[in-house]
């Protein structure tokens, strides 16, 4: 990627700098009226760097179910930073350019000029194979205070009559819009999936307006959902008359998407002999339990198929054919997903593929139907009736209904493993295509126990002072997730930083070993260290080193958005010093608990040993401003009960 | 002009980009298969089947068992520039397969490839092809005019760890296309690697004086060898280690081996070729600076009032400071030098003079044509960024350098004593902006080009000054810190520039961060000083409150862990070895004065002893006094050093590791009966 992102810039800086000629023009009529409305910029330190004062894209549906596109954006530059601004226009192989436009008003100067007659398209998807593009026009020799104008039509052969606006810029907006306009005899209906504070709908004739005024600047945070997924969202339904036949469909029920993506899908998971063969394979050698094999099954596509995105034109729907998926080895989530299927059914096992959106939780809206929503597909597989579900699917398992119990299985995640959904899909909408059965479901959403950490410390008093120490941690789900691909992508650098990480607590630690399991047979990450610290008895020791760092954490201080956790957690901590001083008191058991966590820690003497046990539990995974200080709270709790320290036995105070 | 920028890909597109690519029909097929680039076997070999993964010995995900390149310019006969490329290797786990996702970096069509093949080789001697109808165009980037660039992608089948691929391409370009700067050395280790470049030796070219040359940099310790003869220069490789990537390690550019092939016209040698380059950019620069412009703004300046020579320049420096605003916007981080060209074609001093704006190229300019008029010597120096790349004085193109300084002399100082200024910078008179410190640049004057090594700035120059005030909610439950820091020199330069060019809403977010905003300290106020002023250091101020609590090991006794935000902490380094050497910004000098109020009803235990830790790369000293409502701290650490060699490292790890015990250790407070 880094490769393409470098020939990319090249390509950039030549092309754009040949658009410095400019022309002399007048101002279009709106932008013009944009332009004596515009308020002065403000002296002294700009709040942003530029505002949008006018966002607007007009879509004007034909009886033919094609569109014609015209977007439109005014800005006005409060810093002239790099002294150039971008007007992007995305779109794809089933979109056609018209025109692009800009033009660029100074502060202060009558002349208006124009650089319309450049551009660029470039590639701007992270997949290996996209059809993805973007539109540039560049406008440079831009001062404070200088109003840039965009303009651009395009002509669009859309794979659904249904629209989505999500209205959000990278600059705070002073006034978005959308406006549809539809054919004789069509109507609309709209929905807002986020709908902004004061917005506000307009119908004139076959036209209808939607209007959002000042949206304010994106800010994302970590620990909170991205400003697209905060952004007002509106879907349009267009309804054409019942006598049209656009040449894009519009879905009235879910139904009616699931028989869409299944026509497509049709064949696509063909048994052929050499899937057959490596169902075999996978399962040879291996327990004959349904789980197992479903478990085994889905390892084997998640590893040994490897992910390559294909998102060309109605490739970004189809899948391949789950033998070629087989034969090449790649494939994306849906391809995968396809190969899953197909291997399942060798063994009789019914699965259905199963669509929902990854980025945006709120995108599927269930009275809404559409096809656009979607960008990523897993596997929900039916349980056989009557199936008592092991211990380890169980985070991973829903009763439908008519489709019965579900296992939901996502094979596209290469860190994730079978049994558990991970915080990217928990509790999310998900499409099970099933025929007639097709339905919308809420994806499982488990508790804090199916996310957890769990470790044992044994510390050993030496003679010498010194301390020799070993931890076995096993991370579940979530946390399994992140351990597993920290560790896969850089082996040395991940022993490096638990390294770090110990130093915090002895600066003269010495590692003696460290090995780990990436998948236990339960589904774990596996991870065990052995290391001694010369002296580190001469200090305080500390029963559960490094555990509030564990917890995810963000600064509160600032914060106005909510903090979101992937997935409710669980961490707990059991310590064993052994040849501690007998007369070595023993910190006293804390513990604190409110609606949505709990901290606690105990301690014990057995024989020789002191034993320690922490555990921290945090079940509630949204927390709005208002509950900061209870999070804040949990934290300062978790923070101070796992400082606790095994002192030596006290001296006299001076 | 910007630095030589390495790279194997795009580089090479690039190159291509600027000729055309073309392709030449009707070539007699036999040019296309010149040198080597072929095939590998299609079986894995014993020794391919022996590689291992070892990530404690660099080898993790993939090997590259060979990487192979002919670039032939005297293909059809002069004509066209064959290309051809072989890649082979060896997936070593899943995280390696995409290796097997190819790219090739060039607008052809793929059907048009002279030749193309592409296998996996799986460990059970399975041989699985890539047919070129496989291959696929996507359009990269298209213009207005039509132009269109794509590159050519094929995804190689059944890649499973263990499995050998095996990759290559042929094909002709028209016209002679010189071959990119390429990168040696990879991420993975490399078993084989050459470049086989045959540059164009047509009697046109050797009548105008053109010869090939070539450069091979970084490869000292590395099995790298050159075959250079009349017609061809072949660059090898063998067996040759992964990158290793580490904190504080030099750029890239200069720790991964790398070749660089030119042709050289009219010049021999490196001193021959850099005198001539600055001749060139002496003759533009008196040809570009009108005296008598420069003379009226030198009456501006009031260097002719100035005490003594070093007082004049500092008028002339302040006046240019506070007179010609700086409109380049790389000032920060520079990445273009206006090139000799440039400067003919930009406008005349009188120009700059009379818009009172302009690039920090040019207020170098400015200056030294000043100093030279009030009888200094001064020249132009032209500097890398180290944090980018260094000058190779063996590379024989100006593109490498970043930016200019100014290095001036006085009539009675030795010949080689200069003194380095950097008029438009925003630092003070005398300082210069830490990433062209501490090496060499190149020194223009109508004499030549000299090397010269610009050195950094003595650490008393870049100190921050730090007074702390630590006191505890109730009974410790909480911490508050407020504390207020001054900068000078380096220290808070490059945040100070970052600030003057931000929005209030992106100075508010970086304010939070310098105040130390994490997840366990939650700064309340962040403000900065005066911004306005030019030359002025930046001034810090902060309050927050520690969420961490402190360690209560009972009712009756607290640890406080007393450094935070507030100490400029000395970067931790783990690994008990190290491949490259250690770079830091600058030497420098932090002073803090910590007061700590003990919490109500405790009081500290007696004060503990003073740490002192010298070392070669700096010194640390930690003094604690008890006051009368708690502790007081002083704490004072030096870094004089620029960086540690590798085999310095144990030193210097040490040396930091001994301030991060002394910097941890907690300061203790009791509860005392009948405080309050």
């Amino acid at each position: 990627m880094s490769r393409r992102r470098s020939l990319l810039a090249g390509f950039l800086a030549c092309a754009l700098l040949s658009v410095a000629a400019a022309d002399a023009a007048r101002l279009p009529d709106w932008a013009r009226a944009i332009a004596d409305s515009a308020r002065p910029t403000n002296v002294g330190v700009a709040e942003h760097a530029e505002r949008v004062l006018f966002r607007e894209q007009r879509i004007e549906v034909f009886a033919d179910g094609e569109r014609r596109i015209r977007l439109r954006k005014a800005l006005q530059v409060s810093i002239a930073r790099p002294g150039v601004a971008l007007g992007v226009f995305p779109f794809r192989d089933n979109t056609r350019i018209l025109s692009s436009r800009a033009w660029h008003l100074p502060p202060g100067e009558h002349a208006e000029k124009a650089q319309a007659r450049a551009w660029i398209d470039i590639s701007i998807n992270a997949a290996f194979f996209s059809d993805s593009r973007a539109r540039v026009v560049q406008v440079d020799g831009l001062r404070p205070g200088s109003l840039v104008f965009f303009e651009f039509e395009a002509e669009e052969r859309p794979y659904e009559l249904s629209l989505s606006e999500v209205f959000y810029d990278d600059s705070p907006t002073d006034l978005a819009r959308l406006e549809v306009v539809v054919p004789p005899g069509w109507s609309s209906r709209a929905r807002w999936l986020r709908a902004p504070t004061t917005p506000t709908a307009a119908v004139s004739g076959a036209s209808s307006v939607w209007e959002v005024r000042d949206l304010p600047a994106p800010d994302d945070a970590p620990l909170g959902e991205s400003a697209v997924e905060r952004a007002p969202h509106l879907l349009v339904d267009l309804i054409p008359p019942a006598t049209a036949t656009p040449s894009a469909p519009r879905f009235t029920d879910w139904t009616a998407v699931g028989r869409w993506f299944e026509g497509l899908a049709q064949g696509r998971d063909q048994l052929t002999p050499e899937i057959r063969a490596a169902a075999e394979a996978a399962l040879r050698g291996t327990e004959t339990d349904a789980f197992g094999r479903i478990s085994r099954l889905a390892r084997f596509v998640r590893d040994d198929v490897r992910y390559l995105g294909d998102e060309v034109g109605l490739g970004g729907y189809q899948p391949r054919p789950a033998a070629a998926t087989l034969a090449n080895r790649y494939g994306d989530c849906k391809d995968k997903a396809t190969l899953l299927r197909a291997l399942l059914s060798t063994q009789g096992v019914s699965s259905h593929l199963t669509l929902l959106n990854l980025t945006d939780r709120a995108a599927v809206s269930a009275d809404f139907p559409s096809l656009s929503v979607f960008d990523h597909a897993i596997v929900a597989v039916r349980l056989p009736p009557g199936a008592a579900v092991p211990d380890g699917f169980a985070a991973a398992v829903l009763d439908s209904g008519e489709l019965g119990r579900l296992l939901f299985v996502d094979p596209t995640d290469e860190d994730g493993a079978p049994g558990w959904v991970s915080g990217a899909l928990a509790g999310k909408k998900a499409l099970v295509l099933a025929d007639s059965a097709t339905r919308l479901v809420d994806l499982p959403a488990a508790g804090p126990e199916a996310h957890r950490i769990e470790r044992q410390l044994s510390v050993e008093i030496r003679d010498d002072g010194s301390l020799s120490c070993r931890r076995i941690s096993h991370f579940f789900g979530d946390p399994a997730r992140a351990a597993r691909r920290a560790y896969r992508e850089d082996k040395g650098g991940y022993r490096l930083e638990l390294l770090r990480r110990l130093r915090r607590s002895w600066i003269d630690v010495a590692m003696q070993t460290s090995t780990f399991v990436v998948e236990s047979p339960e589904g774990s990450f596996v991870e065990e260290l052995s290391w001694q610290v010369a002296g580190g008895a001469a200090a305080p020791v500390p029963f559960f080193p490094g555990a509030a760092d564990d917890l995810p954490r963000a600064a509160l201080g600032q914060r106005r958005l909510p903090i979101v956790f992937a997935t409710p957690f669980e961490m707990r901590v059991e310590t064993t010093v052994s040849h501690a001083p007998a007369d070595a008191p023993l910190p006293e058991a804390r513990g604190a608990r409110e609606g949505g966590w709990v901290v606690a820690t105990a301690f014990d003497r057995t024989g020789g040993a002191v034993r320690g046990r922490w555990a921290a539990t945090l079940s509630q995974a949204r927390f709005e401003p208002a509950d900061f200080a209870g999070l804040k709270r949990f934290w300062a709790a978790a923070s101070a009960t796992a400082a606790a320290v095994l002192q030596s036995p006290p001296t006299s105070a001076p | 002009m910007g630095a030589v920028r390495l790279s194997s890909v795009a580089g090479v597109l690039a190159a291509l980009a600027v000729a055309g690519a073309g392709l030449v029909l009707g070539v007699d097929v036999k040019d296309l298969f010149v040198g080597s680039a072929a095939p590998g076997p299609k079986y894995i070999t014993d020794s391919e089947r022996a590689i291992e993964s070892d990530p404690g010995a660099g080898v993790e995900h993939a090997v590259i068992l060979a990487e192979e390149w002919v670039w032939d310019e005297t293909a059809a006969k002069g004509r066209a520039t064959l290309i051809a490329y072989h890649h082979r290797a060896k997936i070593l786990d899943n995280e390696g397969r995409d290796l097997a996702n190819v790219e090739i970096p060039f607008s052809i069509d793929p059907m048009k490839l002279a030749a193309w093949w592409g296998r996996t080789i799986l460990p059970d001697g399975q041989v699985l092809e890539l047919d070129i109808s496989q291959l696929r165009a996507q359009t990269v980037v298209s213009d207005a005019s039509g132009d269109e660039r794509h590159v050519v992608r094929a995804a190689l089948p059944g890649v499973a760890p263990g499995a050998v691929i095996d990759y290559g391409y042929r094909f002709l370009v028209e016209g002679v296309n010189s071959p990119p700067p390429i990168f040696i050395q990879s991420q993975y280790p490399v078993v084989r690697f050459q470049f086989a470049w045959t540059p164009q030796q047509s009697a046109e070219v050797s009548a105008r004086g053109f010869r090939s040359s070539y450069l091979v940099r970084r490869g000292e310790h590395l099995p790298i060898t050159v075959d250079s003869r009349w017609n061809s220069i072949t660059v090898r490789g063998s067996r040759l280690p992964a990158v290793a990537y580490e904190p504080l390690m030099p750029p890239e550019a200069e720790v991964r081996a790398n070749a660089v092939f030119y042709h050289l016209f009219g010049v021999d040698t490196p001193d021959e070729f850099w005198k001539a380059v600055a001749k060139k950019i002496e003759f533009r620069l008196s040809k570009f600076y009108r005296h008598g412009a420069v003379k009226k703004a030198l009456e501006e300046t009031g260097a002719a009032k100035g005490e003594n020579l070093q007082a004049k320049l500092r008028a002339i420096y302040d006046w240019i400071q506070a007179n010609i605003r700086n409109t380049s916007v790389i000032a920060l981080r520079p990445n273009s030098l206006i090139t000799g060209e440039e400067i003919a074609d930009s406008s005349t001093a009188s120009d700059l003079l009379d818009r009172r704006e302009g690039g920090t190229e040019q207020a170098d300019e400015l200056f030294v044509h000043m100093a030279r008029m009030i009888g200094v010597e001064a020249d132009l120096v032209l500097v890398v960024d180290r944090t980018q790349h260094y000058w190779s004085r063996d590379l024989l193109s100006l593109e490498q350098f970043d930016d200019t300084l100014v290095a001036v002399r006085g009539p009675d100082e030795p010949p080689d004593k200069f003194q380095f200024l950097d008029p438009g910078s925003g630092l003070p008179y005398g300082e210069v902006r830490w990433w062209y410190t501490g090496v060499k640049g190149l020194r223009v004057s109508e004499h030549g080009g000299a090397p010269i090594v610009i050195p950094a700035a003595d650490p008393r120059r870049n100190v921050s000054d730090t007074s702390v005030k630590i006191s505890f909610e109730g009974d410790g439950s909480s911490v508050n810190a407020a504390w207020s820091r001054k900068c000078t020199g380096q220290d808070g330069y490059v945040e100070r520039r970052r600030l003057l060019r931000s929005s209030g809403e992106e100075r508010r977010k970086a304010l939070q961060a310098m105040c130390g905003s994490t997840d366990q300290f939650e700064v309340a106020d962040a403000q900065v000083g005066d911004l306005g002023k030019p030359t002025a250091g930046l001034q810090l101020t902060c309050a927050g409150e520690r969420t961490s609590p402190e360690v209560a090991p009972s009712a009756d006794e607290l640890r406080l862990i007393w450094n935070g935000a507030w100490i400029d902490a000395p970067p931790g380094l783990e690994a008990a070895r190290r491949a490259h050497s250690v770079v830091f910004p600058f030497p420098r000098a932090d002073l803090t004065t910590i007061d700590i109020a003990a919490p109500a009803g405790f009081r500290a235990d007696p004060a503990p002893s003073p740490v002192t830790v010298d070392s070669p790369f700096g010194s640390y000293t930690l003094r604690f006094s008890n006051t009368t409502d708690g502790v007081q701290i002083q704490r004072k650490f030096a870094l004089v050093s620029l960086g540690a060699k590798q085999s310095d490292y144990s030193t210097l790890k040490q040396f930091f590791d001994d301030i991060r015990r002394a910097d941890g250790a907690p300061l203790v407070f009791r509860r005392q009966a009948g405080i309050k």
